[in-house]
């Protein structure tokens, strides 16, 4: 019996929330390939005022669309699976899957309405939508609906886990809804900040009841949530390296104490760290800039032990498969295995993208980087790749299992992830040399009359010719990526599938860690604590002085 | 706890990466003098400029070999550094008092360390040394409305001796 | 407030909206097949519109009109007046701030945002004046104006509205661009030729395929092929090759690799600190 039949409710909730990301994924997608393609002067099909239009929308729905609607699908499906039960109340899960819907698709109209002038609504503001840049009202109106959707939705995890723990007082949380836990914790105490930004300042402002608004403090309230979210972003993948991978690799996970060390760091220090995207802001001390940086650089510790247990737990599987030698092993892995191969090629870019995150978090060689096109080319590294073609490596094991059908077009599904890995190389490594040249990202045509861009190594134009190329690539892996999902959802109910859904018992199991680690109460407060410690007296700051106000500027 | 006494080198390891970053900033900041912009420039009117240097915008002489800049940064470009460039001699410590006239921008001198960002209301205050003649294109690197691209300008480091005052 | 939507209304609305707002002035519009002064390229990609404006006294021109993107336009762009005409500059009080500067430095107006502040010149010589505003002049806000009769003149082919841009030349030189088209055709090719493939094998097969599998599925299930099956069998689990128990297990690739991936990254650190950013030239040093 596969997930399918066991949790049939639950299926349909992570079916309609995948169908949702997928949807978002595509579109975002080819806007992607629209602005590869325009800002390197390869082929422009619009005018660069709509390129604005085209990069909002890119932004939101996959930064913010795509992402979330996979975690909800993803996250419903592991604490149904680790708790075995069923959710503990189908109102909830259907009031978050409805209101998030209804919040993206608020939001996603009033961007797409800018390209049609007459229609007077629009909202080119980009995904951080910084004030005094103003959109429509209802932009900011489907963000919050869609914000409470989240919400709601960690909402009904811990209420299942709370049934759970009442029919089992002693045992430890099963990992995967441990990982569940601690990000929507996490979630919480940071989405605070834009939800206060959005309901208390930028709403009212965009609806003319408050006539200015503070800039500096807006920015610093989304960068309070900013940093969090790529870690809200982050944490479902991660959650598939430590439970999925392995047993795909023919392996059992190397140690699951260190994976919940890994997960209570995250919910303790993913927040209290969002001044380093804002190094170069004035009205900030620099003393608080210098707390937010050693925060950071704390940060890396999480994911560095990710790494090291996560390709240790590749490395078991390899070896029970028959893989001997010190890296001979390699090859002894299912590498044809579109599930595998997109998680470890996700997991291998993500070791770089996390070097130019050590770079972007360093206070002052920000200065080299900020608001280049190295930062692109760093989340492109780590949200587009590690967490996107994870999710999408997930989605060809998952999904047979949610619908009862059996992936289709497998050599597609297994070529599109190397696709994926080529065309981000050439696109990434552009953009960051392209970036320490001094090219602006957020740009329709950076191409100057006086500023001329000298390469580190390589020159400009072949600079151009990659993230294009790179660009073309990744869209088309992209496109393969759809027709497998479409074509497997379209199939016909099969009576076998040909992936199995049990995960191994770790190597080393909770039993071998301090029942301290699941005192999720103790590691909120002090989440909380570090919180009003490097926050409190920033904002207050803030607040007491504020900057003067300024009027909107509709986009 | 288990742990593997591999993870455990690891994490040494890790750590003793993590405090080498920290320790290489910091010395960027104390040795190297790196200072980041901070609130030292103050807040100021956005919608008016009166009796600020902003009224006048431009490079000022104050004494010996330091320089003031007055820059307004507006949709879409640099006041002065789009019409004129910015001109400052040769061995000079510029101040540079960079603030926007509506929304945010950025003020990135490229092929150099020089970027910050500009907020509507907040004075962003840092001092630059220019040491060898030379020019630098400047451009806004922040996302600030449809002719964003086209926001761009020149500072030209002239020799000591043929700078004549102002922006001209 | 937030009421004013400040997304222009593109070309050919703008012709509308330009043509009501230039309250006073002729009817007559970009007169197709009339000769009009060579202007020189200096309005080439500049929204605006012509207009021939002889016979008059006065001209008003919209400064902040629709066009090039948003509101960055004069209305008309290109005029030609008799010498001895005023022309009156007009602000809209949309698209910022502009401004109205002589090319050739003899006049130029205050900066401002201001709906309704006028700026005014009178003509007496012949020729051609170009004009634009500063802030918005790489947007393409430009104006020119044809004095008396004695100016080139070129014969109007095309109608008003669709501006020519430059082509943007895409990475430098040709043989980059050759490579660029060979890379792209190839790749287009190959994924139309793989899904065109996908597709026809599916069409061909599909009956049999889903027969054949429906067949052996429902074998491997013991239930009669052709029915829905109710419920959905999962794979068995592989069993390992060898089994390594946690005792038995020291991941030493991974530790090599990850003592490789230490140096790699402690060494970048040292190159890009050091040399790139330290090295870049003036630092924020107060």
């Amino acid at each position: 019996m596969t997930f399918v039949d066991d949790y049939p409710f639950e299926a349909k909730l992570i079916r309609r929330s995948l169908a949702v990301a997928f949807t978002a994924l595509g579109i975002g997608g080819l806007f992607g390939l629209i602005q590869a393609l325009h800002r390197t002067g390869a082929l422009r099909v619009i005018s660069s005022a709509d390129y604005y239009t085209v990069l909002t929308g890119h932004g939101v729905l996959l930064a913010l669309v795509f992402t979330s609607f996979s975690i909800t699908g993803i996250f419903t499906w592991a604490v149904t699976n680790s708790l075995g039960r069923e959710a503990a109340n189908k109102t909830v899960s259907r009031a978050w899957l409805w209101l998030m819907s209804i919040g993206s698709t608020l939001t996603s109209i009033t961007i797409l309405a800018g390209f049609v002038p007459s229609i007077p609504m629009s909202a080119d503001v980009l995904f951080t939508f910084y004030p005094p840049l103003e959109a429509h009202p209802l932009f900011y109106v489907g963000l919050a609906l869609f914000v409470v959707g989240t919400w709601i939705a960690g909402a009904d995890w811990l209420l299942t886990y709370r049934e759970w723990r009442q029919d089992n007082p002693d045992s430890r949380i099963p990992l995967q809804t441990f990982i569940v836990i601690a990000t929507m914790l996490m979630w919480y105490i940071s989405s605070i900040g834009v939800a206060a930004e959005v309901l208390l300042f930028v709403l009212p402002w965009s609806l003319g009841i408050t006539q200015t608004i503070d800039p500096l403090l807006s920015r610093s309230l989304f960068w309070y949530f900013g940093h969090a979210v790529v870690y809200f972003w982050l944490m479902p993948a991660y959650l598939a390296w430590y439970t999925v991978l392995p047993k795909l690799s023919g392996g059992r996970l190397f140690s699951d104490p260190l994976a919940r060390v890994v997960f209570v760091l995250f919910l303790l220090l993913s927040t209290p760290v969002g001044f380093h995207h804002q190094y170069l802001d004035p009205g900030i001390a620099e003393g608080y800039k210098f707390v937010a940086m050693t925060n950071t650089m704390f940060l890396l510790l999480p994911s560095l032990l990710t790494a090291f247990t996560v390709v240790a737990s590749v490395e078991h599987g390899a070896r029970q498969r028959g893989g001997t030698g010190r890296l001979n092993w390699l090859r002894a892995l299912p590498w044809d295995n579109p599930a595998f191969v997109g998680m470890a090629l996700a997991g291998l870019m993500f070791a770089a993208g996390g070097f130019s995150g050590m770079v972007n978090a360093g206070m002052n060689i920000n200065y080299l980087v900020h608001n280049t096109i190295w930062i692109p080319g760093h989340f492109h590294l780590t949200v587009g790749t590690a967490v996107a073609l994870t999710i999408m490596a997930l989605a060809y094991w998952l999904v047979p299992q949610v619908t009862g059908k059996r992936l289709r077009s497998k050599t597609l599904a297994v070529v599109q992830p190397y696709l994926w890995f080529i065309g981000m190389t050439l696109m990434s490594n552009a953009m960051h040399r392209a970036g320490l040249a001094g090219v602006p990202r957020r740009t329709a045509e950076p191409q100057y009359q006086y500023v001329v861009f000298e390469g580190v190594v390589g020159g400009i134009s072949e600079m151009r010719l990659q993230i294009a190329i790179g660009g073309v690539l990744l869209f088309t892996s992209l496109c393969l990526f759809l027709w497998v999902m479409l074509k497997t959802w379209l199939g016909p109910k099969a009576a076998t599938i040909d992936v199995n859904g049990v995960i191994p018992e770790p190597l080393s199991g909770p039993e071998h860690s301090p029942r301290v680690l699941d005192n999720f109460k103790l590691w909120l407060g002090i989440a909380i604590m570090l919180l009003i410690l490097v926050y409190a007296l920033p904002l207050a700051g803030m607040l007491m002085n504020p900057t003067p106000g300024s009027p909107p500027f509709p986009m | 706890m288990e742990i593997h006494r591999f993870e455990k080198f690891w994490l040494v390891a890790s750590l003793v990466l993590i405090v080498g970053f920290i320790a290489t900033i910091t010395y960027g900041s104390v040795a190297a003098g790196v200072t980041m912009v901070s609130d030292t420039g103050g807040t100021i009117q956005p919608d008016s400029f009166e009796n600020t240097g902003f009224d006048d915008p431009g490079v000022r002489h104050i004494e010996g070999d330091r320089y003031e800049a007055y820059v307004v940064a507006q949709q879409f470009f640099f006041n002065p550094g789009s019409s004129e460039p910015i001109r400052v001699p040769a061995g000079s410590t510029v101040t540079f008092y960079v603030t926007s006239a509506d929304v945010i921008h950025g003020f990135q001198i490229v092929d150099t360390n020089v970027n910050v960002m500009v907020i509507p209301g907040q004075v962003s205050k840092i001092t630059v040394r220019f040491e060898e003649p030379g020019e630098y294109g400047i451009l806004c690197n922040e996302y600030c409305g449809a002719g964003h691209h086209t926001m761009e300008g020149q500072i030209v480091v002239v020799p000591e001796d043929e700078w004549e005052g102002g922006s001209q | 407030m937030t009421g004013i939507r400040r997304r222009a209304v593109l070309r050919g609305g703008a012709a509308a909206i330009g043509a009501a707002g230039i309250a006073g002035n002729t009817a007559a519009q970009d007169s197709q097949g009339a000769a009009r002064p060579d202007f020189g390229g200096w309005l080439d990609g500049s929204d605006g519109g012509y207009l021939d404006a002889r016979g008059q006294d006065e001209v008003r021109v919209d400064v902040g009109a629709a066009g090039n993107g948003d509101y960055y336009a004069f209305r008309p762009a290109g005029i030609w007046i008799d010498p001895g005409t005023t022309v009156v500059w007009e602000w809209t009080g949309q698209g910022g701030q502009h401004n109205v500067v002589d090319e050739a430095g003899n006049f130029e107006s205050d900066l401002t945002a201001e709906e309704g502040f006028t700026f005014e010149r009178t003509f007496e010589d012949g020729g051609i004046t170009e004009y634009y505003c500063a802030p918005h002049r790489a947007l393409g806000m430009k104006g020119a104006v044809a004095v008396g009769e004695d100016v080139p003149t070129v014969t109007a082919g095309g109608g008003g509205g669709q501006p020519t841009r430059e082509p943007y030349q895409f990475a430098g030189d040709t043989f980059q661009q050759t490579i660029a088209a060979v890379i792209f055709g190839a790749l287009g090719l190959g994924a139309a030729a793989l899904l065109a493939a996908e597709g026809y094998a599916t069409y061909r097969d599909r009956s049999a395929d889903a027969e054949a599998a429906a067949a052996e599925a429902a074998a491997e299930a013991g239930v009669e092929p052709g029915t829905v099956p109710e419920t959905t069998e999962e794979a068995t689990e592989t069993e390992p090759v060898q089994t390594i128990e946690h005792d038995d297990y020291d991941p030493f690739g991974t530790a090599t690799m990850i003592v490789v991936y230490f140096l790699i990254i402690a060494l970048m650190w040292v190159f890009m600190y050091f040399v790139e950013f330290l090295g870049n030239g003036p630092t924020v040093i107060g």
